[in-house]
């Protein structure tokens, strides 16, 4: 069911020459912001089945015509500001209903963002990924109670940053709320000590955030949602029975598809904004839309995300050895600069196989990861059950009882690639993705 | 915050959530009317002849009035004072243990006044009422402890922009709400008026392909809108 190989191997090449003069990325940017037909054209080309919910909705709503559907919602860019770290230490924690202090402001949307310069338009995405408001959170949170508490439900605090990608957001009545940015979910703490964006919070809890409010422990849902564990949610059904691993964005750009199942083309920048502004579109109910610049910079701020990364070759030493080992192994799959390729069976593959299933989202099949940054991303495969590069290639996963496996996971089948190494090229490929 | 329900729909359970909740509705005798029942139990007798003004989209619920809305305060019970004795003669024969659980009654609950013995994730814990009346909430509406709204626990202070129909204006209905972030793991969160803009009444309103969603008060814009539960991602 999926399309043509073309397009995204044209958005492939596209994405690795970004930023290094791809030619057609403004002029992409200008036809994404300013018209309907093109914007409608990309989402039917970006989506490869339309059998599933996330492809119907879209394809009855977005840019369906200019008066109605999603085109005709109001924008939404509300004052906002960061929840900062130092209300964790106020007697009963962060108020997340509180006024908005007077410097609080608008995500600003400069005439060159409107014109779909790149430069600008990564500024405004800069800005947005930490201060718009993506996801709604509960008027009261005990993870923002104290420090202690926000430690033990993964939230980052840090005093440049604030607390977990959270901002107050102002309300139609004037009031405020609570809200996740992009950050929330997508930002953690680095080796060198700062808060590095795009990075996946594997350590955030959601689904513990969500049950926290519940009264019935014994509801189904709310079981459900606190064994996503850490680093993990379900973003495809209302009853928690889709868990996927929070995505590492960095790589973003050096993707052929966009979703673990690979459901989303990424045919270009276009089709990356549409994917976010239909995300936020979705977690709002549908109310309301943002303003297509803050979706595009979002989406161009993203791919620049990737310029933080280490480079893929030129290796020394064992490491080197380990680069050419990935050469000889690896590559069929994980391709060129961005050491990614176009989705696999999700029977080839061998791994769980639920979330290619899905109602909602579901191919049939599962995106190829990009391997750059694989090094510093925390859980790996799309339901975060490997812990890291070590387990993955150890032989025992695939057996029952293995004991390092996550969120409750006997054995980890599937991705046998690299299993039968020998102990020292094992330790060398180790060596050299690590270091990605 | 402990405010608590137990009429909670989930995904393509909330239908049968909500007809439950419409049951007790007509059952317990409450604040919150059963609009198209014609019996405001507690309430304003003729609020339920009402009906709303306004085409919302494209759904024929002109004249329907919501299943859900407060005609009328309700107060909540008083707990009866505290024994002579300290509470010795209420003694449940409780004691703590290592099951985390607090408390096996509600008289086991005697940090404070109005306690209420509650299950939860980590076992039996206190919960204490916050009001009586909606006198007692600084904003917002005192929902009862087992009361229509299904909040198990204890009486707790619901926020919003209206208490009762009455704050709606003239034909005006005051309606719960769940919370909108992703989808009503937490219950009802507040009381808030329908509008002309309302894209749904009530929860019946929402359905999408075999998605069963619930019609709720959207802060962002100010109506009402379905939602349908799904985490942003």
């Amino acid at each position: 069911m999926l399309h043509s190989d073309r397009p995204r191997i044209a958005a492939f090449v596209c994405a690795v020459g970004l930023f290094v003069g791809c030619s057609g990325e403004p002029e992409e940017a200008v036809r994404y912001l300013h018209d309907r037909s093109f914007r409608r054209a990309t989402l039917e080309q970006s989506l490869q089945t339309r059998d599933v919910e996330y492809a119907r909705v879209r394809l009855e709503r977005y840019a369906a015509s200019e008066t109605g559907g999603w085109d005709a919602l109001p924008e939404w860019n509300p004052r906002t500001e960061l929840v900062s770290a130092g209300e964790l230490d106020v007697d009963g924690g962060v108020r997340l209903g509180a006024q908005l202090r007077s410097r609080s402001s608008y995500v600003s949307i400069v005439a060159r963002a409107r014109d779909g310069d790149l430069d600008a338009l990564r500024l405004l995405g800069a800005l947005a990924f930490r201060l718009y408001p993506v996801q709604l959170l509960p008027r009261t949170m005990l993870a923002l109670a104290s420090r202690d508490n926000a430690a033990r439900y993964g939230l980052w605090v840090d005093d440049l940053e604030g607390v977990n990608g959270i901002v107050r957001a102002e309300m139609a009545d004037g009031s405020t709320l609570g809200a996740l940015s992009c950050a929330g979910c997508h930002a953690s703490r680095g080796a060198t000590g700062r808060i590095e964006f795009g990075r996946p919070n594997v350590d955030f809890d959601f689904g513990r955030v969500l049950a926290d409010g519940a009264e019935h422990p014994d509801d189904p849902a709310i079981t459900r949602a606190l064994a996503w564990g850490a680093g993990r949610l379900d973003v495809s059904t209302s009853d928690g029975r889709e868990p996927v691993r929070i995505p590492d964005l960095r790589s973003v750009r050096w993707l052929t598809h966009l979703q673990a199942s690979g459901l989303v083309a990424q045919t270009g920048l276009a089709a990356l904004a549409i994917r976010i502004e239909t995300l936020i579109v979705t977690s709002h109910h549908e109310v309301l839309r943002p303003p297509r610049e803050i979706a595009l910079g979002l989406a161009v701020y993203v791919w620049s995300l990737a310029d933080s990364l280490p480079a893929a070759t030129g290796r020394a030493g064992a490491e080197g050895r380990g680069e050419s080992i990935f050469q000889s192994h690896c590559t069929s799959c994980h391709a060129g600069p961005g050491m990614s390729g176009p989705p696999i069976a999700a029977d080839v593959i061998g791994t769980d196989r639920a979330t290619s299933q899905s109602p909602s989202r579901g191919t049939g099949m599962y995106r190829v990861p990009s391997l750059r940054g694989v090094g510093t991303r925390g859980p790996l495969l799309h339901d975060g059950t490997v812990p890291d590069l070590e387990a993955l290639f150890d032989r025992a996963r695939t057996l029952d009882g293995y004991p390092r496996a996550l969120h409750g996971v006997r054995s980890i089948p599937g991705h046998t690639a690299g299993l039968d190494l020998t102990a020292s090229d094992r330790r060398d490929l180790l060596l050299y993705l690590s270091g990605l | 915050m402990n405010e608590t329900t137990n009429d909670r729909p989930t995904g393509v359970g909330a239908p049968t959530a909500l007809m439950l909740g419409a049951a007790m509705l007509l059952a317990c005798g409450s604040q919150v009317s059963p609009g198209d029942a014609g019996d405001s139990q507690g309430g304003d007798a003729t609020s339920d002849s009402r009906t709303t003004d306004d085409v919302v989209g494209d759904r024929a619920i002109v004249g329907r009035v919501p299943m859900r809305h407060r005609a009328a305060a309700e107060n909540c019970p008083r707990p009866p004072p505290p024994l002579p004795d300290g509470g010795v003669g209420a003694d449940s024969g409780f004691v703590p243990d290592a099951s985390n659980d607090q408390c096996a009654v509600d008289r086991d609950c005697t940090a404070r006044g109005g306690g209420h013995c509650v299950s939860s994730r980590v076992g039996r814990i206190c919960t204490y009422d916050t009001c009586y009346a909606d006198g007692d909430c600084t904003m917002g509406a005192c929902v009862c402890a087992g009361g229509v709204l299904g909040n198990a626990g204890a009486n707790v202070c619901l926020m919003g922009n209206c208490r009762v129909d009455a704050d709606c204006g003239a034909n005006g209905y005051c309606s719960p709400t769940y919370d909108t972030m992703c989808g009503p793991y937490s219950g009802f969160r507040g009381f808030y008026c329908h509008t002309p803009r309302d894209a749904c009444i009530d929860d019946a309103d929402c359905v999408m392909g075999t998605m069963m969603g619930y019609c709720a008060f959207q802060p962002t814009v100010g109506s009402w809108a379905c939602s349908y539960s799904f985490c942003a991602g």
